[in-house]
């Protein structure tokens, strides 16, 4: 009997056991792109309550105005008109109007919008309606004061209208980022046609769910939410919370909201996650779009249009899933401590990842004061921050963590050894890496016979220039960016400037990168191609982030070569997290490292992994693999020691000799203190 | 020979003063024109600034009240009592007060982060009320004051509060006036402490400002120092005449 | 009896506050400070004892940054006593309305640093030695040690005077026999608060030079000190604070041995 119990018991365990491995291999979250309608002019949209999508684009009808010059000249122009579609219709429904506005509300057969129409030489916004049953449409209300509208919510039967009064515009500094625009908030009623205005001054955001309404705004006591039934029109009290001057704002639950801008964002290209009642934020990462204006919740993803301009989708309502982000407990939050802003953020793993940007002073006094508050540092291998705090062992080891060490093992060597110190003690994680390289059109050797090798020394490098600039090519290589590099491989390797090594260097520098005939620049057809997003037409530039080398990679005649230096390997910059030994959240910390250490092997988007399939997939990535087979990664003193006197030496206001006497000082002083 | 050592005394004053002077110059021209631009960018478009003032004179005025009503019973303490060890106290007092800042900064952060006082006012104004160095010149002046009247006060009263009011003060009011300039001035000019303890921009003060000027629009340093300067000086100007006599110091030991 | 024992106890009852807070704010930290500078890491807190210490000593730039802030002590604090000695007694026994440029040299003394650096950098540009940073520092501490010098000065009554002039004295000898050695314990004490005042230039010195890491003669404990908290070296931090206490400790212990000895 005994023996049957004790068999089940272990049974039970063993399944208990496997469960907990299923946890942890579940897939991370994802927040992937659905694109909704591939025509760039989408100017505004919304979704009504079954979830259709409705959305303004602007369009030519195929009609031309004739206008007939003095001089007896006809021009015919194209008579552009805005049309309604919904996201299945194969009839969009047009209307008259001339501009596209940038919002709008549906509701049940109608869909309603904010246009400008000048009467007597005075223009004024007014409130249509626009029915989708008889194609007709109603003038409901003029506003009078505003000149300019910001956002617009349907609730409740009430239109809520976040727009710009010129006679309420506030100027001077309030200590924060808050710049008054002379914001009001005003409600029309549709029931009883009646408006009023009920914020008048410091609205910022607003945003509802169901029937409440929930308003960002500033005062001098600084930021604040506040909520308000639509039924009653009553407000609740004010909820502090300062997020900063944010540029998009949705409800996407009772209390949770998404934002972009303000101060919690890493960059531009991600929201974040709140709740009213919670501390927790969660940044979601969704590619390389922007969010800025339009956004709405529906169904567990977010619509909006998309901002950004380097972006395949720019301009296009796009959609994100973000239910693995709502279920995400936030109050189960990690506060994620970085001194510079990383290009690389790391996935919220199912937590809520809060980050904060402190500076200098704020981080020594944060990790020498043993600050609980802080539960990860984020680091980049360029920060000064990351060479002492190795060395001074106050990171969390974290060789016992499930998966880290494999990870480690299957990124490449440099990595592996950098993130290890003197004891084995593995100190942090990296999570992305990036590599200054020269990316080249493999074609131009055809044109004008330059091969870019991997193994051109410096010399040639420069030589090559004036040869592109006759050619004719498009090009640009930063003579600031080559020269700062060609001094960290320097330091990397040496800890004094008064060698003849350097002299060398410096010498070489200054006459061949600065004080040359030729342009590093080939000019406005770089920036055309640029900003115009047509990089095939680029013969050869620097290149260095992930993001780049996927875009880069699309071109089938691009291909990659290490930027010529004076030594065989080449600098790569490495993001990392540490982990707070003093945090109040150690375990939830620690259990955050092992699942993103796990995702981060598989990721096939992470360029730390050396077995990464994408190496073997084409000969730009071959290229990139083998760049980073010679990577090294060198924590490097602040640029302060060197950086001026350089500069000042480059430009002749001072010797070599004073320039070698004067920044020695200050990195032995540095290194010796 | 006098007249030739009063010419060398004014030329002497006038040299101290030239960097002041230039101060107040400075802030009144723009682009190297006499204009009011700085002061109307200070005063009209730099909001910040008057809450920071405000700061500024509130904590000093915290600070510099309840600093005498902690040192005044003090200094009071070890001119009369009698124990063992007390001037090894006294020399005691004196090591801390010349302790440099970077010595007790972080320790006090920690100290202050585990009482929850950081982001606070009171994290500013609790540490600078126990400065030991109110307490040294006390009681260096409280050496000297007049011990039959101390006796005949007692005689009157037993209560020690009645014996410090109206025998000691009258008699050390001009020492109190002295260090009440020395720590007003020592408050308002304080620059680390606002700028490590405190976390929350509307909560600094006036010399952070100041040492941040670069970052707000506008030529404002000058007419921001300017007006730093006023409000310690009309104290000087209205303890001037009391800082003369009567004003001497006992013995270190 | 009795009286005397409860009238010494409320005495003693009246250091508390201001001692409370005194251990509060700055002997727990202290300590905190001095057991950090015995062990090797905030994280493992293995005791090493002295190794931290000797560390400290032999390294060279902590020497460099001794040195300085010794010399700044050494050469700047006499000149700036003599000078504000001089003035004072200007003031004091001078022409009457010589007493009115007193708030000239008491102005310096309230002028914000970052005001003034931008000031003292344009007069002067040379940067090969130490003098800005000293002459910045007597001008600014000139008026702190006038107004107290003038205050004791003014309070020693003029019949000693009187009684000196009529046996002959001049006026050098008047003072340097009578006036100074009535006033000297705060003379003595002007020349500590000096002292105090010279580790405070470091502010003004970081804006002037604008840089972590100024030119070698210019290199101050603070400097060194605060560096090492940047790079977040703690236990050389508290190893240097520690040694700065030492010092301190010992300029306090040699100016009462002076001062005692000079009384009799």
């Amino acid at each position: 009997m005994k023996r049957v119990l004790s068999i089940l018991v272990c049974i039970l365990v063993f399944i208990c056991g496997c469960e907990k491995n299923e946890i942890h291999s579940e897939p991370p979250e994802t927040n992937k792109i659905e694109t909704v309608f591939s025509n760039e002019n989408v100017t505004s949209f919304d979704i009504n309550a079954d979830g259709k999508i409705f959305f303004f684009t602007f369009g030519e009808t195929g009609e031309f105005d004739e206008y007939s010059l003095p001089d007896g000249e006809v021009i015919r122009e194209p008579i552009y008109r805005l049309s309604v579609s919904a996201e299945d219709e194969k009839n969009p429904r047009v209307l008259d109007e001339e501009n596209a506005p940038a919002y709008m509300c549906v509701d049940g057969d109608s869909i309603y919008y904010p246009a400008y129409v000048r009467e007597n030489n005075v223009e004024s916004i007014v409130l249509f309606e626009y029915s989708l049953k008889d194609n007709s449409k109603e003038n409901l209300h003029t506003y009078r004061d505003i000149t300019f509208v910001k956002k617009m919510l349907l609730v409740n039967d009430k239109i809520f209208m976040l727009a710009l009064d010129p006679s309420k515009y506030g100027n001077g500094e309030t200590g924060d980022d808050y710049y008054n625009s002379g914001e009001v908030l005003s409600c029309f009623d549709l029931v009883t046609r009646t408006e009023s205005v009920i914020w008048d001054t410091g609205a910022v955001e607003f945003g509802s769910y169901e029937n409440k309404l929930v308003i960002y705004a500033h005062d001098n006591d600084g930021y604040f939410f506040v909520t308000c039934d639509t039924s009653t029109m009553e407000y609740s009290d004010k909820i502090p919370c300062d997020l900063g001057m944010i540029y998009a704002f949705a409800m996407c639950g009772e209390n949770r909201y998404i934002y972009s801008g303000g101060e919690n964002a890493f960059n531009d290209s991600c929201a974040t996650m709140g709740s009213l009642s919670e501390k927790g934020k969660l940044d979601i990462v969704i590619g390389d779009v922007g969010i800025a204006g339009n956004v709405k919740c529906s169904n567990g993803r977010i619509c909006f249009i998309d901002s950004a301009p380097q972006s395949e989708t720019f301009g296009r309502l796009i959609s994100a899933d973000i239910s693995s982000a709502l279920r995400t407990d936030l109050s189960k939050f990690l506060t994620l401590a970085y001194s510079e802003d990383p290009s690389q953020i790391p996935s919220s793993m199912g937590f809520a990842l809060n980050g904060k940007r402190l500076d200098a002073e704020e981080l020594a006094l944060t990790i020498l004061s043993q600050d609980k508050d802080f539960d990860l540092f984020l680091f980049t291998s360029q920060d000064e921050f990351a060479y002492n705090a190795k060395n001074k062992g106050s990171f969390y080891p974290l060789n016992g963590i499930d998966g880290v060490e494999q990870y480690l093992n299957d990124c490449f060597p440099f990595i592996g050894k950098a993130m290890t110190d003197e004891n084995g003690n593995i100190w942090a994680l990296p999570i992305s890496i990036r590599v200054d390289t020269l990316c080249y059109n493999a074609d131009i050797s055809e044109r004008c016979g330059l091969n870019f090798s991997d193994n051109m020394p410096p010399d040639e490098f420069i030589s090559a220039i004036p040869t592109a600039q006759s050619n004719e090519l498009t090009y640009s290589v930063f003579p600031n960016l080559y020269s700062d590099l060609l001094l960290r491989d320097y330091l990397s390797r040496n800890s004094s400037f008064n060698t003849a090594s350097f002299r060398e260097l410096a010498e070489w520098i200054k006459t061949r990168i600065f004080n040359n005939e030729f342009n590093f620049s080939s000019g406005d057809d770089y920036y055309a191609a640029l900003s115009s997003g047509e990089i095939g037409d680029i013969d050869f530039e620097f290149i260095g982030y992930p993001s780049d080398f996927e875009r880069y990679s699309k071109i089938p005649s691009n291909r990659l070569a290490r930027i010529p230096n004076f030594s065989e390997k080449n600098e790569a910059i490495c993001t990392f997290i540490c982990v707070n030994p003093f945090s109040a959240n150690l375990n939830q910390a620690l259990d955050y490292i092992s699942l993103l250490a796990e995702t981060l092997r598989t990721d096939e988007k992470n360029l730390c992994v050396s077995s990464l399939p994408v190496y073997k997939m084409s000969e730009f990535y071959s290229d990139l693999k083998s760049i980073l087979d010679n990577g090294s990664i060198s924590f490097r003193c602040p640029n302060e020691i060197y950086a001026e006197s350089f500069a000042n030496y480059i430009d002749g206001e001072i010797t070599l000799d004073e320039f070698i006497t004067e920044a020695d000082r200050k990195l032995s002083a540095y290194l010796n203190e | 020979m006098r007249k030739l050592n009063a010419l060398i005394f004014t030329l002497l004053a006038l040299i101290f003063i030239l960097p002041v002077a230039a101060t107040v110059v400075m802030s009144f021209s723009s682009n190297g024109k006499p204009s009011l631009q700085g002061y109307a960018d200070l005063l009209f478009d730099c909001f910040v600034f008057y809450p920071m003032f405000w700061n500024s004179f509130l904590y000093t005025a915290a600070i510099t009240i309840a600093q005498l009503l902690v040192i005044i019973p003090c200094a009071f303490g070890f001119s009369q009592a009698k124990f063992k060890g007390k001037g090894a106290l006294f020399v005691f007092y004196i090591i801390l007060m010349m302790m440099p800042l970077q010595v007790t900064i972080l320790p006090n952060y920690i100290g202050l982060r585990d009482m929850g006082l950081i982001d606070h006012p009171l994290g500013i104004i609790l540490p600078m009320i126990f400065s030991p160095f109110g307490v040294v010149v006390m009681h260096q002046y409280m050496k000297n004051i007049d011990n039959s009247v101390i006796e005949a006060t007692r005689l009157e009263t037993n209560s020690i509060f009645r014996v410090i009011f109206t025998g000691v003060i009258p008699q050390i009011r001009v020492c109190i006036f002295a260090v009440v300039l020395f720590v007003f001035a020592d408050c308002w000019n304080m620059v680390e402490q606002p700028m490590l303890f405190l976390k929350d921009d509307s909560l600094k003060t006036l010399s952070v400002f100041i040492t941040n000027a670069q970052n707000y629009t506008g030529e404002i340093l000058f007419p921001a120092a300017v007006i730093f300067l006023i409000p310690v000086l009309i104290l000087y100007l209205f303890f001037n005449e009391n800082l003369e006599k009567g004003l001497t110091l006992g013995d270190l030991s | 009896m009795k009286k005397h024992f409860k009238w010494n106890t409320k005495c003693i009852l009246c250091l508390l506050p201001s001692l409370l807070g005194t251990v509060i704010f700055f002997v727990l930290p202290y300590i905190r400070v001095l057991y950090y500078s015995l062990i090797d890491n905030q994280f493992r807190r293995n005791f090493v004892w002295f190794d931290n210490y000797i560390k400290t000593i032999t390294n060279k730039y902590f020497l460099l940054s001794l040195k300085n802030s010794v010399l700044l002590i050494v050469i700047a604090v006499p000149i700036l006593m003599a000078l504000a000695l001089v003035i004072s007694l200007a003031l004091s026994y001078g022409i009457k309305w010589l007493r009115k440029t007193r708030f000239a040299f008491v102005l310096p003394m309230v002028i914000p640093s970052a005001s003034i650096v931008l000031i003292w950098r344009s007069v002067f540009t040379d940067s090969s030695t130490a003098l800005p940073i000293y002459l910045l520092f007597i001008w600014k501490n000139i008026g702190i040690c006038i107004v107290l010098l003038t205050a004791a000065f003014t309070s020693i009554e003029s019949s000693v005077f009187e009684a000196a002039r009529l046996d002959g004295a001049n006026s050098f000898v008047l003072h340097t026999k009578i006036t100074i050695p009535m006033t000297a314990p705060t003379v003595f004490f002007t020349a500590l608060l000096s002292i105090v005042n010279s580790f405070k230039i470091f502010k003004e010195s970081y804006l002037f030079y604008g840089t972590n890491y100024p030119p070698d003669h210019s290199y101050t404990l603070q400097y060194y000190m605060n560096n090492n908290f940047l790079k977040l070296n703690y236990q050389s931090l508290a190893t240097s604070a520690v040694l700065t206490s030492i010092l301190v400790f010992g300029i306090v212990m040699a100016g009462i041995f002076i001062q005692r000895r000079f009384d009799r």
